[in-house]
């Protein structure tokens, strides 16, 4: 903290314009018009994580999506009877966009393993924005669609590849 | 009284009324009063015409001046009293009206909030809204005049034809003999007018439809280069509309035409055949002239009759368009009759219960249910299997369309709402907050059981313990201290600011090392990045009323200083880059308050900011005029680096205000002392909030765990004070904003569940009441429940989260309307079927 002020972002450019470049890269957010990425990068907060402090935890609706500035995480699923790493993140990974529109919990707890930092959307700045603009669910509809086709496919090819009997009940989600 | 009115409502709804009861009812005595200052008026009147004809045949035949001055003196009375009169009746017939009004929006208001839902689901705000605020101010203009304007003029009219006849019969009847050809003609012309204006409203309509249209398929329309068809379509409609409103002027120009042509075709006769007879001796001169300004006095009432056949006509179509509208049968009546509200017996009994739509789907399918007084009971299923319905039903906000739901063996569909009310505590999915105050919406439901009066009076006032222990309950506790801790306590707080001090120093001793990094000191070394370039350079609180941060721009003295400390240019370009970043971002947008949380530009400065941005474009700094740069540097001395993002602060800035706070101090000094109050860390700083006192510093962590705890050494010191429940207290005088908008959607429901735990009801009804809340705050609230309530109240609450579903009686499974397990827990579990499955599956 040698600086006189204590903002993490140094330079001339302001917080709101580097937020605005990080959501260009966001694939899900890709396909929207320039006007609402700037609402969210004008609403989005940031928010910063001890090594070992929760992001979001497993169970909680914390009606917010993350997007990993810098820094590390780690992806943790809890069972009854164990608790699973699933696997590490490093910075510019995005996390929770279902979130932002419906009301649903974590089903996946996620853990700074180094000091980082997040860009935290909420669903109320989220919900605000896509009101006024009609386009974007549609855009949303789209963009999830294509995710559950291939998460699909990805399964399919991972059965096609094993034939292991256990990944039979978990196909056809692309039926819905 | 209000009581009177609401049980008057029931007997007879406000739909059902005629527009013609309106004009007696509640007015009779006003009306009264009207009709005899009316007769009087008229007879009045008369009397200029007698005078006229006795001035001339009496007075200047005659030559005898005192008979002259006596009549003219007369007929002046009669003018100046008449005038009088007719302003009296201009004041009543107003009068009538606005009380008509006033009680059409009333009654009506009171009809719509008693309405069923189902009504609400298909009826736009606007419509309710338009319908209460301006389609019955022309129906309240014809109750004001409906007595009035026709007695006036009709006994004007009769009164000078009575007088005319009797000065000449013949003449008398002959001029009089239009009126009856006039009032046959003109309403078959009206009937026109009529038709010709209802088309044009319709397609008036028609026009708008369009309009929206085109506006929000402007990217179709644009991309498709369909201009040309666009056009077209819209062109042909505004024809056709240009063609009825054609129509529609010509016929009200041809009542009008006729109207004047009859009324000139009087003096016409008059001429002709009282000229007639002047000439052979049978008609006095000053009768001719009697005859021919009572002719001209005729125009007036005539012409006001045809303005209020037009207001009737106009007023009953609005008034029972509108009155048809919500005409909507009223399910229960408010209140019993002869009797209290029942306390009831809280055993629930559903027999064979259905709800259908009127498209015909069953939202509950013959159900059956039976829940004992204290039970608590858990409606669970998949979204749309009925739960919320059944839930309603039993609350009455829906009608069951066949079988039997009682309550204490008394069928819930003849039950009156206060009986519901009295027994039933609702807590909706989205539970609506009103604007006001945090205190306001807890006391809502208690309010509304036990009567403004009663709690006003202090009769059944709650205590605070009381209150406190409903927040404690909720969960809204913390929320509602930290809305205490976070205000700016205005006037008179002189009471506290000792225990506040100690905090300070007690926090410091205690907590001061480990919350250094999630706190900005008030250290005059640094840059505080959490608060305002102002406050910054100021750096302490404005005594004097020139140094708030309002007036800084407006005083020669600061200005004069940011300019030796090299900080205008700064500042300025700062200021712009403010503006044209949130123009630029929010210039397409709703305004909405949440998104100038961002920008130091508030709401209700937008549109002055995007006229100055528009003027300032293209220009460099040393352009622009005085004003404008008053209202750039405003914007910047706003600015808070660390809370508004949209631009940033340069580190040889931070130095410039950095030099500068040591300059302002050294010149307020020297000019005025008294007029800060610089942050010293023994003293209260009265233009910061409680919290910030405490802390000698503004929080810059957003982080909620690191809030958290700053939270809990905050609480340990208010306890350790006896400061907490004051504190509380403070917090719920909290402004929740319009629909509860400064809350966050858990806090909401937090409140909603509060104000019924107050009410304190035999049943509590929970619909989906904690869906917002974090996976803590849901558990806590259901330990209350199932600790606090259980036996108490009985519990109906429909449950989407199954890891609570334990805590339950009874575990109640709906699909597709129908119960199709019910049972404890562990019994569906054991029994492996949909309860079971949803259960895994949740898992």
């Amino acid at each position: 903290m040698n600086s006189l002020m204590n903002t993490s972002d140094s330079g001339d450019k302001s917080e709101f314009v580097a937020n605005l470049n990080v959501f260009r890269q966001i694939e899900f957010f890709s396909g929207f018009p320039m006007e609402v990425m700037k609402l969210f990068a004008f609403l989005c907060q940031r928010q910063s994580y001890k090594s070992g402090e929760v992001i979001f935890h497993q169970g909680d609706d914390d009606q917010c999506s993350y997007y990993i500035l810098s820094g590390k995480a780690k992806l943790m699923l809890a069972t009854k009877e164990k608790e699973y790493a699933i696997r590490e993140y490093a910075a510019e990974n995005y996390f929770g966009a279902l979130s932002l529109m419906v009301p649903m919990v974590k089903q996946f707890s996620l853990i700074a393993t180094q000091d980082t930092t997040c860009m935290v959307m909420t669903r109320k700045a989220f919900s605000k924005v896509v009101d006024q603009f009609p386009e974007i669910p549609l855009i949303i509809i789209r963009s999830i669609a294509q995710k559950v086709l291939q998460a699909e496919r990805k399964c399919i090819l991972e059965f096609g590849s094993k034939e292991t009997e256990d990944l039979k009940d978990l196909l056809g989600i692309s039926l819905l | 009284m209000a009581l009177k009115t609401k049980t008057d409502d029931i007997n007879n709804p406000i739909v059902k009324k005629s527009l013609i009861s309106w004009v007696f009812d509640g007015n009779l005595k006003l009306q009264i009063v009207l009709v005899i200052i009316i007769v009087v008026t008229v007879a009045i009147r008369v009397v200029p015409l007698e005078m006229q004809k006795r001035i001339i045949n009496e007075a200047i035949n005659l030559r005898k001046l005192d008979l002259l001055v006596i009549y003219c003196g007369i007929y002046l009375a009669s003018v100046i009293l008449a005038s009088v009169f007719k302003l009296m009746i201009n004041i009543i017939q107003n009068k009538i009206s606005e009380i008509a009004t006033a009680g059409m929006r009333k009654q009506l208001y009171h009809h719509i909030l008693n309405m069923p839902l189902s009504f609400f689901r298909n009826t736009q705000p606007g419509t309710v809204v338009n319908a209460l605020v301006n389609e019955l101010t022309i129906p309240g203009n014809f109750v004001g005049m409906a007595i009035a304007v026709p007695l006036t003029n009709i006994v004007t009219l009769l009164a000078f034809a009575g007088y005319l006849i009797l000065l000449n019969p013949l003449l008398g009847i002959v001029s009089f003999s239009i009126y009856p050809l006039m009032l046959y003609i003109i309403p078959l012309l009206q009937k026109r007018v009529n038709q010709a204006n209802k088309k044009r409203v319709k397609v008036s309509r028609i026009v708008s439809s369009k309009i929206v249209e085109s506006v929000s398929g402007i990217h179709e329309v644009q991309a498709n280069g369909a201009f040309e068809i666009e056009n077209t379509k819209y062109d042909i409609i505004i024809n056709k509309l240009m063609k009825i409103r054609i129509k529609w002027a010509l016929y009200k120009f041809v009542i009008k035409v006729v109207s004047n042509f009859f009324i000139s075709m009087g003096p016409f006769l008059i001429f002709i055949i009282g000229g007639y007879l002047a000439i052979n001796g049978q008609l006095g001169l000053g009768a001719l002239v009697a005859f021919l300004s009572a002719q001209e006095k005729l125009y007036d009432p005539w012409k006001e009759l045809i303005e209020f056949y037009q207001v009737y006509q106009d007023g009953s179509i609005n008034y029972y368009k509108t009155m048809n509208y919500f005409d909507v049968e009223i399910e229960n009546e408010l209140r019993p009759k002869g009797r209290e509200p029942y306390e009831l017996d809280v055993s629930i009994k559903v027999e064979n219960m259905s709800l259908e739509t009127q498209e015909g789907i069953k939202l509950l399918d013959d159900v059956s249910l039976s829940i004992l007084p204290g039970e608590h009971v858990a409606l669970v299923g998949f979204s749309g299997s009925g739960k919320s319905s059944l839930a309603l039903c039993l609350a009455q906000l829906y009608k069951y369309t066949s079988g039997h739901a009682t309550i204490g063996n008394m069928e819930i569909s003849e039950l009156t709402k206060a009986d519901i009310t009295r027994n039933i505590g609702l807590v909706s999915q989205s539970p609506f907050i009103f604007d006001g105050t945090i205190k306001e919406n807890l006391l809502y439901s208690y309010v509304a059981l036990h009567g403004e009066q009663c709690v006003l009076e202090g009769v059944c006032k709650p205590e605070l313990d009381g209150l406190v222990h409903v927040l404690q309950q909720s969960g809204l506790f913390v929320d509602v201290l930290r809305f205490g801790l976070n205000t700016i306590v205005e006037g008179t707080a002189e009471e506290f600011i000792p225990v506040i001090i100690r905090m300070r120093e007690n926090f410091q001793k205690e907590f001061g090392d480990s919350v250094e990094e999630w706190v900005e000191f008030f250290d005059e070394k640094k840059f505080l990045a959490y608060d305002t370039i102002a406050d910054n350079i100021i750096f302490g609180a404005p005594v004097s009323e020139a140094f708030k941060n309002n007036n800084l721009v407006e005083n020669q003295f600061f200005l004069n200083f940011l300019n030796d400390a090299d900080l205008t240019r700064p500042l300025l370009t700062l200021g712009k880059e403010i503006a044209d970043q949130t123009v630029d971002i929010l210039k397409n947008v709703a305004h909405d308050k949440l998104f100038f949380e961002q920008s130091p530009i508030r709401l209700e400065e937008f549109e002055r900011v995007e006229e100055l941005v528009r003027q300032i474009k293209n220009k460099n700094l040393h352009q622009i005029n005085q004003q404008q740069t008053l209202e750039l540097l405003e914007l910047a001395l706003r600015f808070s680096p660390g809370k508004h993002r949209i631009a940033t602060v340069p580190e040889f800035m931070i130095r410039l205000i950095l030099e500068g706070r040591y300059l302002f101090r050294e010149r307020i000094n020297q000019k005025d002392p008294t007029a800060i109050a610089f942050f010293k860390n023994d003293q209260y700083i009265h233009s910061q909030t409680i919290f910030n006192n405490i802390l000698f510093g503004i929080v810059k962590t957003t982080n909620p765990g690191a809030q958290e705890k700053i939270n809990q050494f905050i609480v340990a010191l208010l306890i350790g004070e006896d400061f907490l429940e004051r504190m509380i207290e403070i917090g719920m005088d909290f402004k929740v904003g319009t629909q509860g908008n400064n809350l966050s959607g858990g806090q909401c429901q937090k409140l909603a569940i509060a104000r019924t735990f107050l009410k304190s009801p035999p049943i509590m009804i929970l619909d989906e009441a904690t869906s917002a809340l974090d996976n803590n705050s849901q558990k806590r609230i259901q330990n209350v429940l199932s600790r606090q309530w259980k036996g108490k109240s009985t519990l109906i609450a429909v449950v989407h989260r199954l890891d609570i579903v334990k805590e339950y009686d009874k575990v109640v499974f709906l699909k597709a309307g129908k119960i199709v397990e019910t049972g404890t827990y562990e019994d569906l579990m054991k029994k492996k079927g949909y309860f079971y499955e949803l259960a895994y599956e949740h898992k």
